[in-house]
């Protein structure tokens, strides 16, 4: 859902895309794991890793950083 | 490998996954160093690796719980491996600190390595995976999982505070939900 939020240090219009997903994902992942729901755990995990995929997808053409840094 | 022997080793790698991820933090809060996306990715790799371990650590080995760890395993060192690639050339640079001569995302590629040989080998043992499985959870167990949860949930938090609700920049300096907003793109 289009919405205004902070990315490369101003604020945009757009859909977000959170850096912070496979994360959280894998963290609720750990959490299910926990409760003793491994289906649940599983799926959380495989959701994770298409978001990381997908985000890996966004950055493979990064420009390099300057050099020296 | 008895199924209880499995379970110890599973233990220990969970241990060893978390160390890593322990580590990239430390680097990150004390000297500073930020995270690029890939770098991001990269420890979302090793996360994953440690779902698959903690998944046989919970519920007892099981091949498909090897699978995630190989799976995870593979994205990561791919993420790692365009990093290498991207400061192969000469004169191109590199990214982040360097510990014992080697850049952080070579050394992400070489455990990454070592993860998906170790997955692979652990799999040779077949009276693992034979009933029963290994009953209850030993505090060990529950504390690497829970260290490894907390971990994830560290890394989720910091790269909130880094990146905001939206992409990383590729070479991030600051914290972004930490500095004042700069106008609106385009009025």
């Amino acid at each position: 859902m289009p919405a205004y939020y902070r990315a490369g240090g101003a604020a945009v219009w757009g859909t977000p895309v959170m850096m912070s997903i496979p994360f959280f994902g894998y963290a609720l992942a750990f959490a299910a794991m926990w409760a003793g729901r491994r289906w649940i755990a599983v799926a959380l995990w495989a959701l994770s890793v298409v978001a990381q995929l997908w985000l890996f997808r966004l950055h493979l053409t990064d420009p390099l950083p300057p050099l020296g840094f | 490998v008895t199924p209880d022997l499995s379970r110890a080793l599973n233990i220990a790698g969970l241990f060893a996954v978390a160390a890593v991820l322990a580590a990239a933090l430390f680097d990150q809060l004390v000297y500073h160093d930020l995270p690029c996306p890939l770098c991001l990715l990269q420890r979302a790799g090793f996360v994953a690796a440690a779902a698959g371990l903690a998944l046989n650590v919970r519920f007892g080995p099981r091949p498909s719980h090897y699978g995630i760890v190989l799976l995870s395993a593979v994205a990561g060192a791919a993420v790692s491996i365009r990093q290498m690639l991207l400061h192969i050339a000469p004169g191109s640079g590199s990214y982040g600190d360097v510990l014992l001569g080697l850049h952080f995302y070579t050394w992400a590629f070489l455990i990454f390595a070592a993860i998906i040989v170790g997955s692979a080998a652990m799999l040779l043992f077949d009276r693992q995976f034979e009933p029963p499985r290994p009953a209850g959870l030993p505090w060990l167990g529950r504390a690497a999982i829970g260290v490894a949860a907390l971990l994830a949930l560290a890394n989720g938090v910091s790269t909130v505070l880094e990146c905001g609700a939206g992409l990383c920049e590729g070479d991030p300096t600051v914290y972004e939900l930490l500095e004042p907003a700069a106008p609106a793109a385009g009025g």
